[in-house]
């Protein structure tokens, strides 16, 4: 097939066999949904690194660092390490998510402010579910099609097909159970490239010989300057608590700590794998001087795996690709699913239904917002463009949820008032020519002023609801008799 | 009960003004609190025992940063 040898194929058929019948299997414990979407809160410190590892990490962004990278040097590791000031903040954020003890996101928009908001949010997150898993299957298609010479669309089918399979039969326990894999699979793509790369430019002293030293530099002028990497530093801390599945992947431990350890070890991990996508792109922009331009570059990633890796390796590079988009894709189809079922679905169209029907409802609701993921993919300008557009998006609805765990004056008017002007704010600095980090400085400003003026101006939410709402969160799991001491009904637990 | 043991238990249970029924939480006052949540209120409320779980591991977290970024920093370094 393609650029394939048989030994390709082979590794390629065996692990996607294996990991296809280990989802299945664990799945088998599924019975409600709960369990679908929750993973019934019982993940250990092991399992919660290796879900935030594997559900944040994608090879799309293998892709976009080191087509980046290989364009500007090494600064291009910001489009990913963006986040890495905001990871310590995932220790304090994740017994937040666990004490809150709610499913999804939704569910705290609509338990802290109101129900209109809830359902805005909901919106909002299907979208990014779709934006996302568009993206993923995307920049996976691009680098396997340039790779093997098979069409691109075959390979989307195939890999949704995986996933789909994964996701709605298993749910959270089949992603996550699966992801132990997937994680030692995502190393392998970060690493494996490096030591081939090394060896055929005449190892980092070859590297520096041939490259410009600005190439080696943290910052470019060109692209990623210190104001716009700070800029989206802060960005990415403001949108990380609104990013609509981290409340499975920072709130599905059995503890406290093991959704600490979780949350925030995976994703120092995946730091680290950065730097690996990093070097990769330098090591291309020796091998490949001046072979792609500025909307080709992600290609480059494809282009390295094609010329150095041996007969055998190609085929474990594939699936180590394949493995990042079942995992990622299969977690943000199944935290997209219980977004629709239990925030809109159960809610607003069928109420009374019983746990069976819901379950049946989130596994086909998984499978239909693939379908529009795979229509999203298709506009797609660049996998390093929809990064951006979602960092930037996500840090607006991000403001009123900031606002609203620190502060109890925060209101509903003030949350919406938020996220309506601090959109406006950004498209209007936009066309008035700013560039990207002025747009985000002035939308954040205005987006965190709303929040307070208009909640002051306005009545407070009532008491009823604020003392539910912070009594979960000075709750810790383990006191849960006190909740019942405040006559109060945990929705999850 | 000393005079220290009353003034956290006060706090615990006073610690949102609009809501001043929480109940007391036994895990809180040893350490459980969280930063963020109490985070208009931590002039009257920090103590390290209080929010030790949280201080800890946030001063630890921004260690592996440096290191990340050492590590980033060094790596462009080797050959050069």
């Amino acid at each position: 097939m393609g650029g394939l040898s048989t030994l390709d194929l082979a590794v390629i058929i065996v692990y996607l066999a294996g990991i296809t019948a280990f989802g299945l299997y664990v799945s088998r414990r599924v019975k409600d949904t709960e369990g679908f979407f929750m993973g019934n809160r019982r993940f250990g410190k092991s399992l919660m690194v290796a879900q935030a590892l594997t559900t944040g990490t994608r090879a799309d962004y293998a892709i976009g660092v080191a087509g980046a990278s290989y364009e500007i040097g090494m600064a291009g590791i910001w489009y990913q390490w963006m986040y890495i000031f905001s990871t310590p903040f995932f220790w304090l954020l994740s017994p937040i998510f666990r004490r809150m003890r709610y499913t999804t996101t939704a569910d705290f928009f609509e338990e802290r402010f109101s129900k209109s908001l809830g359902v805005g949010y909901s919106f909002f997150a299907l979208y990014l579910f779709m934006l996302w898993q568009g993206t993923i299957i995307k920049g996976a298609a691009l680098t396997i099609s340039g790779i093997t010479g098979v069409s691109e669309a075959w390979i989307i089918w195939g890999v949704t097909a995986l996933f789909v399979l994964f996701g709605v039969s298993g749910g959270l326990v089949a992603t996550v159970n699966t992801d132990f894999i997937q994680g030692i699979f995502i190393i392998i793509l970060s690493f494996m490239l490096i030591p081939f790369g090394l060896n055929a430019i005449g190892g980092f002293s070859g590297l520096h010989a041939r490259l410009d030293p600005q190439m080696f530099s943290l910052f470019s002028e060109k692209e990623l300057s210190l104001f716009r990497v700070t800029m989206l530093v802060i960005s990415g801390l403001v949108g990380i608590v609104a990013q609509p599945h981290h409340m499975a992947v920072a709130g599905s431990g059995k503890s406290e700590m093991n959704c600490r350890v979780g949350w925030c070890y995976g994703n120092f991990i995946k730091r680290l794998c950065t730097i690996g996508w990093a070097l990769t792109g330098l090591i291309a922009a020796v091998l490949f001087s001046g072979a792609y331009d500025h909307k080709g570059r992600e290609l480059v990633f494809g282009a390295m795996i094609k010329l150095l890796l041996p007969s055998g390796l190609i085929g474990l590079m594939i699936a180590a690709i394949i493995g990042t988009v079942i995992a990622s894709c299969a977690a943000f189809m199944v935290s997209g699913s219980a977004l629709f079922t239990r925030n809109l679905y159960k809610k607003y169209l069928k109420p009374a239904a019983d746990d069976a029907h819901y379950l049946l409802v989130g596994r086909v609701v998984s499978a239909a917002l693939t379908v529009g993921s795979l229509l999203f993919a298709l506009y797609m300008p660049s996998v390093v463009k929809a990064t951006i557009h979602f960092v930037i998006i996500v840090a607006f609805v991000g403001i009123p949820m900031w606002v609203g765990i620190v502060w109890p004056r925060a209101n509903s008017k003030g949350a919406w008032a938020s996220v309506i002007g601090s959109s406006a704010m950004f498209f209007t600095a936009q066309k008035m020519g700013l560039g990207e980090g002025g747009q985000l400085l002035s939308a954040l400003l205005v987006g965190f002023a709303l929040a307070i003026i208009v909640s002051l101006a306005t009545q407070p939410e009532p008491a009823d609801r604020l003392r539910r709402f912070f009594t979960l969160l000075h709750t810790p799991v383990g006191e849960e008799k006190n909740l019942e001491r405040a006559d109060l009904k945990v929705m999850a637990d | 009960m000393n005079f220290e043991e009353n003034k956290i238990i006060s706090e615990t249970q006073r610690t949102l003004d609009v809501a001043p029924s929480i109940p007391r939480s036994k895990l809180e006052e040893e350490g459980h609190s969280l930063l963020i949540v109490d985070l208009l209120r931590l002039a009257r409320t920090f103590s390290y025992r209080r929010y030790r779980l949280d201080v800890i591991g946030f001063l630890l977290a921004w260690l592996w940063v440096v290191l990340l970024l050492a590590l980033g920093y060094w790596i462009t370094r080797i050959g050069a």
